[in-house]
């Protein structure tokens, strides 16, 4: 009897819950939620519960296909790993290793993180490399290194149960991060207070003893006017401002600027409500902020994540447990992959590139010379690949093609690159436009580390062989550094490069695979006796004091008009995930969800003349889709929802790719869109 | 319980497991192993690996010996059981999944702490090999139990309703339960259940399985503690567990020969020899 059990981590959210694969004669039949692990607790989500159902597929890349006329064809890995090396020395021989960007995945383990931005630093000599964080948390990862000096949750998964006051605002909780809900529902069996601030009526708001409806966009003005009140009636912690922080007096000046009558005129919050929340949220003796990409996601994505961090602040909830701003963040090693450096600006640990002692470091280490000047991030390397400027792009584990703001554009601009290398385990709609593609392993079938959304690193475990041909994505990169002639990438196994990021890497120095055979550890983990750190900014920040960021309210960068009079936010629903490759192609998932559709307000479909399960047309500036109607009061008047999981109705093909100036993440959660009913020919 | 007994149970259990496995004629030990902090389901098939061989925590291996013998009909297992393990095993076996002759049980009785914590009432498996039986007991949440069946009818429907509005439809319940296997799930069928949507409507998902599990649920709270957003689903499983008790007299789990009453003929005689 060929039976095992593998402990493993889960593929998709950034909880990080632990997971048993069940392996049946080498296949995988069936997933287990671990009841000692830390976050999983003996529980997973429908996605946890189904990781396995993905990997076997029929559907994954076995071999390695090229480019041959207008088809991808099969061919071996010799003579694609030398294509690949020859057509990347010839292009960055005649245009320069500038010409050359690569996205990193979020998706896979830290240690091919590492090695795919040692490869673009080390081999092309490029800091053109970023990853998908650019599109959700880049405003954390920015806002809170400048107010904190870490951009990273501060807090912990399970001391969010010892809160008493959680404030949740652009997090759908429960559909997209379920083991933080829990977290949240037990606290408040505990007696916690629970505040849902959200465009939409999710469901945890069910749960929320206050749910406020701003309307989208509009966050920076009530926290403002959360903290204009909150000044007035004296709630605020005055020995923490007074010790812990700087620059309060700016902050009080713009503040005030922010009375609760402007604040309605801009969020239509009711002043009454407001004040019930800033006085819950103030007084309590350990208040929690949650959120995820409806704050991050607009042209204000900083300034949102700044103003959060400003009310965190001032009522002195950070440092402490039950307390702090805690972004959740939305893959599984979405966290691991900035900490290694897929970053256009940064090494490892957000040493930065500009900084010449970092640069000397990872030069003695690497035996090169690295370039100095931060790269593109993703939405600039796809406008530079337009302009022509970006001549090849590598892309491990990702598939802009459904993910990035305006598709048609990011279509335009990867078909006019001379190469696109694609690494995945699905052809996806990236990947059907490459040169070359190469067929990358699931989580399932290699070893290697995952950093989840409390900077808990943690294993993830080979269970089964490898699918077909198929390699692992560090493997594949070295192989592909060795055909280009360099020397630097000699490991044997994940462990290897684990010790050499660790080596360079202050806040992961203290952590070994064996350390974390025994369980995960939350990072910064300095030292071998170093247990990790659970609440960051406990005595101090990370940059000494906490700096307050007076910052004002501004509007989205698209307006609706009489052209297109609805506004669309975007999200992902329970059942999918992301560009839906995996979950899809997941029978359980599928089952539940295998089409997408777009929510309206009943009010507006009864004006529209839209019924439950209609073929509607959605229209931005930028493209279509058609998409069929549900009609729910989720959404309020005016406003619709469509997820961005489905490729056949791709929210992206509407989405404004205007950015954020400081982080550069695009507003996928507000523009302009119009609405008709598609009416069948011969009918209309 | 001090540690130096518990000590002593587990070494007992890998005393006899190595009897199986040396002895042959069983492929292996169906039992939980610890590596480092974390205790998993484990198929021992070399004596060697026996050190690793855990009784704390809890899996409901049952599920487990399920799907071995789906896979290997033909083997024979020993199995590691508690009280509720051997009950589910039982309810397998009337159902035809697991052949008990091929199953050899090491039965653990549970200590009074282990009781409690799973508000038990049958702490113990029919044969004990390892640990002292305290016998029957009583240590379900009656506080909560009567709470719940002195609510008048719309109260009743209310607590329920928003508790079941929390789900998340995750079918931890139904995937973590080792007796809540159909081959065509009706929690699947959107004609009972609209698929795609969460919280999924009320009453319908859990009170369908609430009904397909009255006659065979053993009341080990698995469900519940399988479930991410805290819905008592083993107070729901226990005021039907003991409904039947009252009507019909019946518990499932004590007894292979013992046919469940919901298919029975109205003279007792099983229902599958009326259908031609």
């Amino acid at each position: 009897m060929n039976y095992k059990t593998v402990m493993s981590i889960c593929p998709y959210c950034g909880c990080g819950c632990g997971l048993y694969l069940e392996v049946i004669d080498g296949h995988l039949a069936g997933t287990m939620p671990s009841c000692t692990h830390p976050i999983s607790r003996g529980s997973l989500c429908i996605k946890g519960w189904s990781a396995h159902e993905f990997v076997e597929s029929p559907d994954r890349i076995r071999k390695p296909l090229w480019k041959r006329g207008a088809n991808l064809e099969v061919t071996d890995w010799e003579t694609a790993l030398y294509h690949v090396a020859e057509m990347l020395k010839m292009i960055k021989e005649k245009y320069g290793p500038d010409s050359i960007a690569f996205l990193s995945s979020a998706k896979c383990t830290n240690e091919e993180n590492y090695a795919l931005m040692k490869f673009a630093r080390a081999v092309i000599g490029t800091n053109n490399i970023d990853h998908c964080a650019r599109l959700c948390h880049a405003p954390t990862v920015a806002g809170l290194a400048r107010a904190f000096g870490s951009g990273a949750m501060t807090n912990s998964i399970p001391d969010i149960e010892e809160a008493s006051c959680i404030l949740i605002t652009g997090s759908n909780t429960t559909e997209n991060h379920p083991m933080v809900a829990s977290r949240i529902i037990a606290a408040r069996e505990r007696g916690a207070k629970i505040i849902v601030i959200d465009p939409r009526r999710i469901h945890i708001s069910n749960y929320a003893d206050l749910y406020i409806q701003p309307r989208l966009g509009t966050d920076v003005a009530w926290i403002n006017g959360m903290m204009h009140i909150i000044l007035k009636e004296g709630w605020e912690d005055r020995d923490f401002i007074e010790s812990r922080t700087e620059n309060f007096a700016e902050l009080e000046r713009k503040v005030m600027e922010y009375t609760p009558e402007r604040v309605k005129e801009i969020t239509g919050i009711e002043p009454g409500l407001l004040k019930i929340a800033a006085r819950t949220y103030a007084l309590s003796d350990r208040s929690a902020i949650i959120y995820t990409m409806g704050i991050t996601e607009h042209t204000t994505g900083t300034d949102n994540v700044l103003s959060l961090a400003n009310l965190a602040m001032l009522t002195g909830n950070v440092g402490k447990r039950g307390s702090g701003i805690n972004p959740l963040r939305g893959q599984n090693n979405v966290q691991g992959a900035c900490d290694m450096g897929a970053l256009p600006d940064v090494f490892t640990g957000y040493q930065k590139v500009e900084d010449l002692e970092s640069r000397k470091k990872f030069e003695k280490a690497w035996g090169v010379e690295l370039p100095q000047k931060p790269g593109f991030t993703v939405v600039d390397m796809i406008d530079a690949a337009a302009r022509g400027e970006i001549r090849a792009m590598y892309i491990m584990g990702e598939n802009p093609m459904l993910s990035d703001p305006d598709i048609n554009h990011v279509k335009d601009a990867l078909s006019n690159l001379d190469l696109l290398v694609v690494q995945d385990i699905f052809l996806n709609q990236t990947a059907e436009l490459a040169t070359v593609v190469f067929p990358a392993q699931s989580f399932a079938e290699k070893d290697g580390t995952v950093t989840s959304t409390d900077r808990r690193v943690q294993r993830m475990r080979k269970a089964i062989d490898p699918i077909g041909e198929s390699h692992s994505d560090w493997e594949i990169i070295s192989n592909l550094a060795r055909a280009m002639g360099s020397d630097a990438f000699y490991w044997e196994s994940a462990g290897e490069i684990f010790e050499e990021i660790t080596s360079l890497t202050p806040s992961y120095s203290g952590m070994t695979y064996s350390r974390l055979e025994k369980g995960s550890i939350q990072w910064p983990c300095r030292d071998i006796n170093d247990p990790g750190t659970e609440v960051l900014h406990g005595g101090e920040f990370a940059r000494g004091k906490g700096l307050f960021h007076p910052i004002d309210w501004k509007p989205p960068n698209e307006d609706i008009d009489e052209q297109y009079p609805f506004y669309l936010t975007t999200g992902r629903v329970h059942f999918h995930y992301h560009t839906g490759t995996m979950t899809r192609r997941s029978p359980t998932l599928n089952r539940e969800m295998s089409q997408a559709s777009v929510d309206i307000n009943p009010d507006d479909a009864t004006r529209l003349g839209i019924s439950e399960r209609d073929l509607v047309r959605v229209s931005s500036r930028r493209g279509e889709v058609k998409i069929r109607a549900r009609i729910t009061r989720m959404v309020p008047p005016g406003t619709i929802f469509i997820p961005f999981n489905f490729q056949e109705s791709a929210a992206n093909a509407l989405t404004n790719p205007a950015r954020d100036e400081v982080s550069k993440i695009p507003e996928f959660k507000v523009c302009a869109v119009n609405i008709e009913k598609v009416t069948p020919r011969g009918k209309g | 319980m001090d540690k130096t007994i518990k000590k002593n149970l587990v070494e007992s259990v890998r005393d006899i497991a190595l009897d199986y496995l040396s002895e042959g004629g069983y492929s292996g030990v169906l039992a939980l192993r610890r590596v480092e902090d974390h205790v998993e389901p484990y198929l021992f098939t070399s004596p060697n690996e026996l050190d690793s061989l855990s009784i704390s925590g809890r899996y409901p291996i049952a599920g487990v010996a399920r799907r071995l013998f789906e896979r290997w009909p033909e083997e024979k297992l020993v199995v590691v059981v508690r009280g509720c393990d051997e009950r589910h095993m039982i309810e397998l076996a009337k159902k035809g999944s697991v052949d008990l002759e091929r199953v050899r049980t090491i039965g653990i009785a549970c200590s009074e702490e282990e009781a409690r914590a799973c508000q038990c009432v049958r702490p113990y498996p029919s044969r004990v090999d390892v640990g002292e039986s305290i016998g029957d007991v009583d240590y379900l949440d009656h506080e909560t139990l009567s709470y719940l069946e002195g609510l008048d009818i719309w109260d009743r429907r209310r607590f329920w309703t928003e508790v079941f509005s929390r789900c998340i439809k995750c079918y931890g319940c139904r995937n973590t339960c080792p007796l809540c296997y159909c081959d065509d799930c009706r929690l699947e069928e959107s004609r009972w259940v609209r698929v795609g949507e969460i919280p999924p409507e009320f009453p319908s998902f859990h009170l369908i399985r609430a009904f397909h599990l009255a006659d065979k649920c053993v009341g080990c709270g698995a469900c519940e503690r399988a479930c991410p957003m805290g819905i008592p689903l083993g107070k729901l499983h226990e005021l039907v567990r003991q409904e039947l008790k009252k009507l019909f007299g019946y518990e499932a789990g004590l007894n292979v020969e013992e046919k469940s009453p919901l298919l029975l003929t109205l003279d007792e005689s099983p229902m599958e020899e009326l259908e031609q």
